[in-house]
């Protein structure tokens, strides 16, 4: 019995000793700003050479900063620091390993066009993520996500020279909606102030509806489905207008932040015109109404595609996509009062042949 | 036999003009029904219709141009003025005309002249549509062929549903004023009169 104790406390003890020697030799990001919160560059090294300071503010605001990702978990081949050396890791790094963590996008950037370019290597994730700031990018607009990533190297307009008004398309629509197909992509309905040109925050916007967020459904939909219905947004339109609240909502096609959204494509990129400016196009399916307090964090409420298809977002249409039906009832109403008046005065003129025959011949 | 009095009505430019118009019409028509009905239509591709539909879009405009400047150097615009004294009083006899007398063979009052081409109801109905709804159509048009270089003009009429609007009812407008005008086009002296008239530039009187 006490010589069973012994090897418990034994244990223990090494436990103990071996926790408190990886803790006091785990290496922290703190270690590591030491040498790179300056903006440095070091020719001998093997990877990158320059651009090795990081912004120590910035990172902590990033999403991996603000999740206690420390820069080992990434640069994961930095297993000791010798401080006393004059470098003190390898100068010869690999790339930083964001599949440990986020194996979903990377199987689905291996299947994208970014995994094979034709003239150069393989695209890095730091390329388009920038990975020392990365950000959440829910509450970013077409124009933000676009600019961010695609368009650091592609200019989409030199690369669309078939599609009619580009500018128009590339404004409403994300890159990715076209070019990951399979990905799920969604209608956002952004309250926009025309005289800022910017969104309006989300705080401001469900204030100005006399509610919070939690409450905001319950003043909208009054039929309580949880989906606000095209007349529901009509109100809600008119009640903005009642309180003086200058906006429009910019309407925008946005791709579903899924790790599919790496599988950019090139040759089966989306590219017939109907699937978007058709009446029954999948793109108009899923709406929502999208508002995101001061510090970015995002409210979505589903809207009914009707909405689309109404007055209450003039400033959005696209082409057969999201006509208005009473457009077209009242035209065909023209439409066929014109053949009326015709077929109707001709049945006339026709039986009443004979008599200006009669009339004619005497 | 009562011999037939000819007058010559349609000089050379304005029959270039009304076929080349009519032709533009029904092809705008078939390409603004595949556009607008995508999904229910399939006569021709999306992308198709769209650049026929704009390229005979710039076709009528640069037809109307040719037209308002052929009216003007050549003083046919004044066909189209009304005599405000007898304009009401010939429109009632022209309407009473089209609804009762002309199946009862009764003479057009109006009579056909180089000068006075129109009656008083074409003069009314001529000036809404070559004066006002044919330029609206066309600036709606030009407004949804480049939404980024108009928008300024599309924001200050309320936004683009409103301009798609604006240009879908004048569509089915001027579908149902060709199935009338062609109608119409039957009821001059003889059931071809006007029709030859516009082919050849002389028309039978009334």
């Amino acid at each position: 019995m006490a010589r069973s104790g012994g090897i418990l406390l034994c244990g223990v003890t090494a436990l103990l000793l071996s926790i408190s020697w990886s803790a006091a030799w785990a290496i922290t990001a703190d270690d590591c700003f030491q040498c790179h919160s300056e903006p440095f560059a070091r020719d001998k090294s093997k990877g990158l050479k320059a651009d090795l300071g990081v912004d120590q503010e910035r990172f902590k605001q990033s999403v991996h900063g603000k999740n206690d990702i420390g820069c080992v978990d990434c640069h994961a081949d930095i297993t000791e620091l010798k401080m006393d050396d004059a470098v003190p890791h390898s100068v010869d790094l690999g790339p930083a390993q964001c599949p440990s963590c986020h194996s979903d996008q990377q199987e689905a950037l291996a299947n994208s066009v970014h995994a094979k370019p034709k003239k150069r290597g393989p695209v890095m994730c730091w390329e388009c993520h920038e990975y020392h700031y990365v950000t959440k990018l829910e509450s970013a607009s077409v124009k933000e996500r676009t600019g961010a990533f695609c368009k650091k190297c592609h200019d989409p307009l030199k690369l669309h020279p078939w599609l009619p008004q580009p500018e128009t398309h590339f404004s409403v629509i994300e890159c990715p909606v076209c070019h990951v197909p399979t990905n799920e992509s969604f209608v956002n309905l952004r309250f926009w102030d025309p005289d800022h040109d910017k969104s309006l925050n989300g705080d401001e916007f469900v204030a100005a509806m006399g509610t919070d967020y939690d409450g905001f459904m319950s003043v909208v939909d009054k039929s309580g489905d949880n989906v606000i219905s095209a007349s529901e947004f009509w109100s809600m339109m008119r009640r903005l207008d009642d309180k003086d609240v200058e906006g429009k909502f910019h309407v925008e096609m946005l791709a579903d932040l899924q790790p599919g959204i790496h599988a950019v494509q090139k040759t089966t990129a989306i590219r017939k015109c109907e699937e978007c400016h058709s009446s029954n196009s999948r793109f108009f399916e899923n709406v929502t109404l999208f508002l995101h307090s001061a510090d970015g964090t995002p409210h979505r409420y589903v809207v009914e595609r009707d909405a689309l298809e109404s007055f209450s977002l003039s400033g959005f249409y696209a082409l057969a996509g999201t006509r208005i039906t009473y457009v077209d009832i009242l035209g065909i109403l023209i439409l066929m009062g014109g053949i009326g008046v015709v077929g109707l005065h001709l049945t006339i003129r026709i039986l009443t042949i004979p008599e200006r025959q009669a009339k004619k011949e005497h | 036999m009562s011999e037939k009095h000819m007058i010559y009505l349609h000089p050379v430019p304005l029959r270039i003009w009304h076929w080349t118009n009519a032709l533009s019409f029904i092809i705008l028509f078939i390409t603004g029904i595949q556009i607008r009905f995508s999904g229910h239509i399939s006569l021709f591709s999306f992308q198709g219709a769209v650049s026929t539909h704009q390229f005979f879009g710039f076709v009528l405009i640069f037809n109307y141009i040719f037209w308002f400047i052929f009216q003007v150097v050549s003083g046919q615009i004044k066909n189209f003025v009304p005599n405000l004294q007898t304009v009401i009083p010939a429109s009632i006899r022209q309407a009473a005309f089209y609804g009762y007398g002309v199946f009862k063979g009764a003479p057009n009052p109006h009579h056909l002249s180089p000068d006075n081409k129109y009656n008083a109801m074409q003069q009314q109905a001529y000036i809404a549509i070559m004066f006002a709804l044919i330029p609206l159509q066309l600036i709606t048009g030009l407004c949804l062929w480049k939404i980024e270089m108009f928008q300024p003009l599309i924001s200050m009429v309320g936004g683009l549903k409103i301009v798609d609007t604006v240009h879908v009812l004048l569509f089915f407008f001027f579908m149902a004023f060709m199935i009338t005008h062609i109608y119409l086009a039957t009821l001059g002296a003889t059931v071809l009169a006007h029709i030859k008239g516009m082919i050849t530039g002389w028309e039978e009187s009334h």
